[in-house]
């Protein structure tokens, strides 16, 4: 066994290079501050949005729609409760992600990595499915209200296009759940193999 | 006291070799995905620089991100493209002038799992078992096991080629 070992020491020390063409430190640095500023711009481009639909909403109910019926308000508060919440947690899985630290033991990083996909996983599961139930019956809590000031077509066009919407949202929302169960589903293999012979 | 750019440039000039080697070795040979892994690493490795508290060598530290980023590099290489890396990590490399020994070498660690490919990365590295079992999160004793049981698998891989 120690020769076989040793053979494979000898082609693996063969094997070493420490090639001159490696991209520059300085290079490092400036894709690390990039990918870092992508990264940066990307949840705060998810949390613009929200925030951008949450006043957006909020504009439209109290300047161009006020609606009077308690039943409305309601369905507003449900509506934009739901977008509120949803931007809270955008911004604790930011914190959340920043977390996880790569210089720890394989055990603990793949132990905290593993606790933030379960945590994403009750995120886009029950939390953001709350979220799209709330937000739906919000919306649709206003229609009677809104029979008296639109038409009949227009009311039932409405409500349609919003289940497309909605029907799109879900879809989404079953992907990110299967991509986060399978990532789980490899840490836990991952941390079967590592505590495996003990 | 080095700034963190004058001490990155010195971890990246003296540890570009280990990491290189080890990426390569975990993505069988495939020079082109090692260049991105070892990049990656010393991104991550960069990016901890402010964590560094001394209480391990620095090439235990740096072996530390190296192995979570390979073990990150594979998730999230699967996110991105279903047809999953492993698919090109199989693929020979053209342009590869890598003897036909080092091919060899990378293929029967690459049959090992994910883990046990990179703890026998680091036996032939020649880094101490207790150094290893810092790096890995796991006992010395159940290190032993770990390497006593993949070297048997190795020589089942290499009597098999």
């Amino acid at each position: 066994m120690s020769d076989l070992i040793d053979d494979l020491k000898n082609k693996w020390d063969s094997a070493k290079t420490n090639k001159s063409d490696r991209t520059s430190t300085t290079e490092l640095i400036d894709l690390s501050k990039k990918k870092m500023r992508d990264a940066v711009k990307m949840h705060i481009g998810n949390i613009a949005i929200l925030t951008i639909t949450l006043i957006g909403i909020s504009a439209f109910f109290m300047y161009v729609a006020p609606l009077q019926e308690t039943l409305s308000h309601i369905g507003i508060a449900l509506m934009l409760g739901g977008l509120f919440i949803r931007i809270m947690i955008e911004c604790f899985s930011i914190y959340r992600s920043s977390k996880v630290d790569f210089s720890e033991t394989a055990v603990a990083t793949s132990k905290k990595t593993m606790s933030f996909y379960s945590y994403r996983k009750r995120i886009h599961g029950p939390v953001t499915i709350g979220i799209l139930i709330a937000y739906t019956v919000g919306f649709y809590v206003l229609t009677p209200e809104f029979t008296n000031y639109l038409t009949t077509t227009q009311v039932v066009l409405m409500d349609a296009s919003y289940l497309l919407a909605a029907a799109i949202f879900g879809f989404s929302i079953r992907k990110a759940i299967k991509d986060e169960m399978r990532i789980l589903n490899e840490l836990k293999d991952l941390q079967e193999d590592i505590g495996k012979d003990e | 006291m080095p700034n963190n750019s004058d001490l990155f440039e010195t971890l990246h000039t003296d540890y570009y070799g280990m990491v290189n080697q080890m990426c390569l070795g975990f993505m069988k040979g495939n020079k082109d995905l090692a260049q991105d892994l070892t990049q990656e690493a010393f991104i991550n490795t960069w990016r901890a620089l402010d964590k560094f508290k001394g209480a391990s060598s620095y090439k235990t530290w740096i072996y530390r991100i190296t192995v979570n980023t390979c073990l990150k590099y594979i998730r999230d290489s699967k996110t991105k493209d279903q047809s999953s890396i492993e698919e090109h990590m199989h693929l020979p490399d053209d342009s590869d002038n890598t003897d036909q020994e080092h091919q060899e070498l990378y293929r029967a660690i690459g049959q090992l799992g994910e883990v046990d490919r990179l703890i026998i990365m680091m036996v032939l590295d020649e880094l101490d078992y207790n150094e290893i079992a810092e790096v890995v999160g796991i006992s010395e004793g159940n290190l032993r096991v770990k390497i006593h049981r993949i070297k048997k698998n190795l020589k089942k891989i290499l009597e098999n080629e």
